[in-house]
């Protein structure tokens, strides 16, 4: 197709978000309380509630969400629509448990990264160096996968190169995360919020339109395909896989460490309780919404898998080119593309924390030596710079079915920190023992039996995973030492 | 110190930790479920605020365990019923639109009787303790 029409809309918006990130960081430079390194990695901790749902939100909701989700639930039906609900628990998990502890006892440390609390509850350089490790590395695996997904998008939507999609978007989210730092990300978070809810309210037009309404549409699905009207459909919905859905983007999710960080950074508990209800309500509506499409979308895309390039990652990006004249198209798609790179910078960002902070800073410090600011600010920006980079060129051949490889990632991370949090936070008998081999043994565990394909009954290898974790955990510490008292005051008073 | 619209004239107490905190002025007290609403100035103390995040926590674990039951009950428990709402099926209404709303009033609920607004700004950095350095006095506590 090639239309200019269809590429205009995405580079406006790439255009604005750069400029919004380039302004938050000129404002950011004024308001910095804390420090270059407060500012840049958690925005001197003074996120609203607004700006602090939007960048949740947004960081949570990747291409997957908009793309790999619709598509299997064009294959699946309506069961896959309500696993997906089971994301509206998201925020209120992420602020009611860890919101105010994180809050309170990062202030009272002085910490600007999860990696910094960690550290300081169970005294130990291998754990942290662990946790670093772990975040780059799943960090890397999604970002890619994220970029891969926008820039199959934009391909088949535009008719342009893979190619040059991934360097238009893919350029302009590393050079906007590098110049913004955090607040830079979360100002074009919340922009990419709102264009996520447009993109799904223009699809939902195309589609029904393209349908003859949502009567036909359902009708058509019913008719063509009633099992897709049972939330089993006929036996492409396990029980099982609930269950495992449940935890892996339900319950575990408040323990991804690129959601955790952002409860270091909001200004007052009164934004956090107002971000908890927007928040919910503006999720429920995305997830819900978006992943709808993808079942409606079949009332319009009846023509089998085949018939679609083989990968249900290409039905939203066909019921977009079907559905939608070339400029609705473009503006379509900027949906998908801003939960991308709203994604990307913000996992970017906190791997960036991870290098500079947690083991360059961190390590200069511990051996007395003073680093400059201007040599810090200029750091962090080369290492975001080039971190993205890394990225960026892994992301020239794509990889497979987005969905499955950003679930790789959450499971891998979820493992490593949940209970690794939980007991930092709530359980004053977890150690360093317990927390180093929760982290490295869980992980260990879950790729493991990942890499072999071992499941057991059937269910998703974070069981194994989270498992593993948990028992590590409790075994470590209680065969370990106790933490001592004054390392315990910061965390229980 | 960020200002509470909420608060009134506020007293001050100093706390163990040498920081400064607002005395929580008033609470009221549901006597049928202990259900919580702390008004101007919040939990007092350092060690208040964290005993406050805590019950918090294990309030949001409840509530996360209420919605799973109610999307079951929406969901699966529907879905025996041939019963549509403008050709959808209930259990697809119930179990997405249904749990959401259900999602969206836990949290409100949350907000309102549970959760606490307290200061932040007050609190008195610490500083982080080098990792050698705490192991240096676990040594020593141990050749006390």
């Amino acid at each position: 197709m090639n239309s200019i029409a269809g590429l205009l809309p995405v580079i406006v918006f790439l255009g604005f978000a750069l400029v919004a990130a380039v302004v938050a960081r000129q404002r950011s430079k004024r308001a910095a309380r804390e420090g270059f390194v407060s500012e840049y990695f958690i925005g001197s901790r003074g996120l609203g509630a607004f700006v602090l749902a939007m960048t949740t939100i947004a960081t949570y909701g990747s291409v997957s969400s908009f793309v790999g989700g619709p598509g299997q639930a064009w294959s699946i039906g309506w069961g896959w629509v309500y696993m997906a609900t089971v994301q509206v628990t998201t925020l209120f998990l992420l602020y009611g448990i860890l919101g105010k502890k994180m809050a309170i006892v990062s202030r009272r440390l002085g910490a600007v990264t999860v990696i910094d609390v960690i550290r300081q509850r169970y005294q130990s350089n291998a754990l942290a160096i662990a946790a670093a490790a772990v975040m780059i590395t799943f960090f890397a695996t999604t970002m890619i996968a994220q970029f891969v997904g926008g820039a199959k998008l934009f391909e088949y939507v535009t008719g342009y190169s893979y190619t040059l999609g991934l360097c238009i978007f893919g350029i302009t989210a590393i050079l906007f995360t590098s110049i913004g730092g955090f607040r830079g990300v979360a100002v074009t978070d919340a922009l990419c919020g709102i264009a996520m809810l447009l993109g799904i309210g223009v699809l939902a037009w195309g589609i029904l339109s393209s349908g003859g309404g949502y009567a036909n549409v359902m009708d058509t699905i019913a008719t063509n395909h009633p099992e897709m009207m049972e939330p089993l459909s006929g036996g492409n919905m396990p029980i099982g896989l609930y269950f495992t859905q449940w935890l892996l983007v339900g319950v575990f999710t408040f323990a991804l460490p690129q959601s955790v960080v952002r409860t270091l950074a909001y200004k007052d508990t009164k934004a956090l309780h107002s971000a908890m209800v927007w928040g919910t309500v503006i999720l429920g509506a995305m997830m819900i919404g978006v992943t709808s499409l993808g079942v409606l979308s079949a009332g319009v895309l009846t023509e089998p898998l085949e018939a679609y390039g083989g990968s249900v990652d290409n039905i939203i990006p066909q019921a977009i080119v079907s559905t939608l004249p070339p400029w609705l198209a473009g503006v379509a798609i900027v949906g998908p593309i801003a939960a991308s790179i709203s994604t990307v910078s913000s996992l970017l960002i906190a791997a960036s924390s991870a290098v500079v902070k947690d083991l360059w800073l961190h390590e200069k410090e511990a051996h007395g030596a003073a680093v400059s600011e201007t040599l810090v600010a200029r750091s962090s920006q080369i290492i975001t710079l080039g971190i993205g980079a890394v990225v960026f060129v892994l992301s020239l051949v794509p990889p497979d079915v987005i969905w499955r490889i950003n679930m790789f990632a959450f499971g891998g991370l979820e493992t490593a920190f949940v209970w690794v949090l939980l007991g930092a936070l709530f359980w004053k008998r977890a150690n360093k023992t317990g927390a180093l081999l929760s982290m490295v043994g869980g992980v260990a565990a879950y790729c493991v039996a990942m890499a072999v394909g071992f499941r057991i009954a059937g269910l998703h290898q974070i069981t194994i995973g989270i498992t593993v974790a948990l028992v590590l955990m409790v075994v470590g510490s209680l065969a370990g030492k106790p933490t001592e008292e004054r390392t315990l005051e910061p965390f229980f008073g | 110190m960020s200002t509470n619209g909420k608060q009134e004239s506020q007293s001050k107490a100093a706390t163990s930790e040498g920081a400064v905190a607002p005395v929580s002025r008033h609470a009221e007290v549901s006597a049928g479920n202990a259900v919580r609403r702390v008004a101007s100035g919040g939990p007092s103390g350092y060690k208040g605020r964290l005993d406050q995040a805590t019950r918090e926590a294990k309030a949001t674990v409840a509530a996360l365990a209420a919605t799973v039951v109610v999307w079951i009950a929406l969901g699966f428990g529907l879905a025996g019923l041939d019963v549509q709402v403008f050709h959808t099926p209930l259990w697809v209404v119930g179990g997405t639109l249904g749990t959401w709303v259900f999602a969206i009033a836990v949290c409100v609920f949350l907000e309102k009787s549970v959760f606490a607004e307290f200061d932040l700004d007050d609190i008195t950095p610490v500083g982080q303790v080098p990792v050698q350095e705490a192991v240096r006095h676990d040594q020593e506590a141990r050749y006390e």
